[in-house]
């Protein structure tokens, strides 16, 4: 296993590199003058020449690449143009408020999903399972942005129950009443996700030769179902989980937006506006770091959980891809 | 004489393989479409977007006025209200008809995004899985490196550099979409590669040319076939998030995103105008998803029924 990991974490290597060239070279190949774009139309040639100098711009691409990375070795993300602060500090402050969202609809999205697809899978074909199947692909299908505008058109509007904005600073339960609605529209199409895969991964485990033995045993239905059943059918969900959780964050960058979500989302779209690119090229590194890192884990746990996917890996030389 | 017997009968046995095998692809093609016929919500799926693509194609006798007349007088009717059926936007143009011509914009980047990122994975993924070594190496790297992007940030931040309007939504989100088609190919590149039939083949000295277009190429069709519909539904929810961002297709064209941007700023005096520019992309994208899983299931061997 621990060769396993460290494979894993030896390919991040490469990756990471080709992903910092990748916003390296995309916010470089700004059409026109980077500095003079940040600056807007009505500045001067001096001040132009200035923030050149300050975000160091006249030296050479490759010069620039290895400073850049220099910085981000010593985790240094550069400096914000438009909040005159260090990027990761801004970073720093955003970052938790996207996590606590994508984990409260995590679980919120897990506690509806799972149950309802286990249930799907053991009445296959029933009433249920046809609502339930239906739901799901109409909750796959709704644009997040649009959904989380009906929630706040229904529950803010209308009936004036929740907070449609902002997160929330006067102590836990004016918090969770923040966080309601845009946990929800992100919680209701990763259900849906959930749902639908757990539903198949169950069908494939409930036809196995061991449950018809379970149940030969005269075990109870639930214990065959959860404890025999699901527990075999685990190992692909949680891949399915770490998708999600990773689909979950890009889900926020649209959702802080419309909820006024202080983070990162927000906070790259927000930059995009503010021509402020040291901080676009910051946060976007970021989030690719998190979500490389979520992969890394949900690969881990997945050969944990399945140990022919590990001998696989470890037995193939192409393997890893 | 013996010589011209042997010719034509080379050319008579090699007219009936040519036959059979047409045959046998028509038979496919049959069974692969009554299949897809007895799927119920494959057939709604296939309705949904028959209806999408008829409003694209004949918006202007679909729609009952012009889809950017301003008339401020009319501004914010709701539903029904003086003949609108969808009711009026902000600047009082009819709602329903800048949602039908709002289709276009939809069915437009949805298809060429997902053309453009299909021919480029289809290309990367061939000769990453055919060549191998350190090509394989460094294109799957590059794959990787794209894939470490949540897929909307990548084309948020190729539009930022990019700008707005069509023709860079659809490379946008067409770029973003090359990793996902390039390591499906991949993958099938590798297993067609190792089956016996192609292994004498490359023994045989056949070209490469020859055995990418022939026997691989068909064989990875299916997936990329699945895939490609389930992504047209991705390529129009991004190119509506992309104009919903204001980032993506700049009004007055109307598109479903930037009609549902408006419709943001008026939820409370208006909220018809998010509901059914939302609604539109919702059924739309319903649809290729019901049709994409339908195209699946008949694709799909295992399944019988």
């Amino acid at each position: 296993m621990l060769k396993y990991t460290l494979k894993r974490l030896l390919q991040l290597i490469p990756t990471l590199l080709i992903v910092v060239l990748i916003i390296f070279v995309i916010t470089r190949v700004v059409p026109g003058n980077p500095a003079a774009v940040m600056l807007g139309p009505q500045a001067s040639v001096q001040d132009v020449e200035k923030l050149e100098e300050e975000l160091g711009l006249n030296n050479s691409i490759w010069t620039q690449m290895l400073d850049y990375l220099k910085g981000l070795l010593k985790g240094d993300l550069g400096k914000s143009y438009y909040y005159n602060e260090p990027v990761i500090d801004i970073i720093s402050e955003r970052f938790p408020n996207t996590l606590l969202l994508s984990v409260f609809s995590m679980f919120l999205s897990l506690l509806i999903g799972i149950p309802a697809g286990v249930i799907s899978a053991t009445k296959q074909y029933s009433k249920f399972d046809y609502i339930t199947m239906v739901l799901a692909l109409i909750g796959i299908s709704m644009p997040v942005f649009w959904l989380g505008l009906m929630l706040v058109l229904i529950f803010s509007v209308k009936l004036g129950w929740l907070p449609s904005v902002g997160i929330g600073e006067a102590g836990f339960i004016d918090g969770l009443k923040h966080i309601i609605l845009p946990g929800l529209s992100l919680a209701i199409i990763s259900a849906g996700v959930f749902a639908r895969f757990t539903r198949s991964s169950m069908l494939d485990i409930i036809k196995e030769d061991y449950i018809k033995t379970a149940r030969a045993k005269g075990l109870r239905e639930k214990i065959v179902i959860w404890k025999h059943a699901f527990k075999n059918a685990l190992p692909p969900i949680i891949t399915i989980i770490g998708i999600q959780f990773s689909s979950l964050l890009s889900g926020a960058i649209l959702t802080e937006t419309i909820f006024s979500w202080p983070g990162m989302g927000k906070l790259i779209v927000d930059s995009i506006e503010k021509r402020d690119y040291s901080l676009v090229q910051g946060g976007v590194l970021f989030v690719a770091f998190v979500y490389v890192v979520i992969n890394l884990i949900v690969d881990i746990s997945y050969a944990l959980l399945n140990p022919k996917v590990r001998a696989e890996f470890e037995g193939t030389k192409e393997g890893g891809k | 004489m013996r010589m011209e017997d042997m010719k034509r009968h080379d050319e008579i046995d090699e007219e009936t393989l040519l036959n059979l095998e047409i045959m046998k692809k028509e038979e496919k093609a049959n069974s692969f479409i009554k299949k897809l016929l007895r799927n119920k919500t494959a057939v709604v799926g296939m309705i949904i977007i028959t209806i999408t693509i008829i409003s694209a194609i004949f918006s202007p006798f679909l729609s009952t006025h012009d889809p950017n007349k301003v008339n401020t007088e009319e501004a914010c009717l709701k539903p029904g209200e003086n003949g609108h059926i969808f009711g009026t936007d902000e600047y009082g143009r009819d709602l329903y008809s800048r949602i039908v011509y709002g289709s276009r914009i939809s069915i437009i980047v949805g298809v060429c995004a997902t053309t453009l990122g299909a021919i480029l994975g289809i290309i990367l993924g061939i000769i990453s899985g055919y060549k191998g070594g350190i090509t394989d190496t460094i294109i799957m790297r590059f794959v990787d490196g794209m894939f470490a992007f949540p897929f909307i940030l990548l084309a948020i931040v190729m539009m930022t550099v990019f700008g707005s309007g069509l023709q860079n939504v659809v490379l946008a989100i067409g770029i973003a979409n090359i990793p996902s088609y390039a390591r499906i190919v991949r993958g099938q590149v590798l297993i067609v590669k190792k089956q016996e039939y192609c292994q004498a083949l490359i023994a045989l000295g056949a070209s490469n040319k020859k055995i990418i277009i022939d026997h691989i190429f068909p064989n990875i069709l299916s997936p990329i076939i699945v895939y490609g519909t389930l992504n047209i539904a991705g390529a129009i929810i991004s190119e509506a998030a992309l104009s919903f961002l204001g980032l993506g297709i700049q009004p007055p064209t109307p598109s479903w995103g930037n009609i549902l941007k408006s419709g943001k700023d008026y939820l409370i005096t208006a909220p018809h105008i998010a509901t059914f520019s939302g609604l539109a992309i919702l059924v739309t994208v319903l649809g290729f998803n019901l049709f994409g899983d339908g195209v699946r299931d008949a694709l799909d061997p295992k399944l019988k029924q």
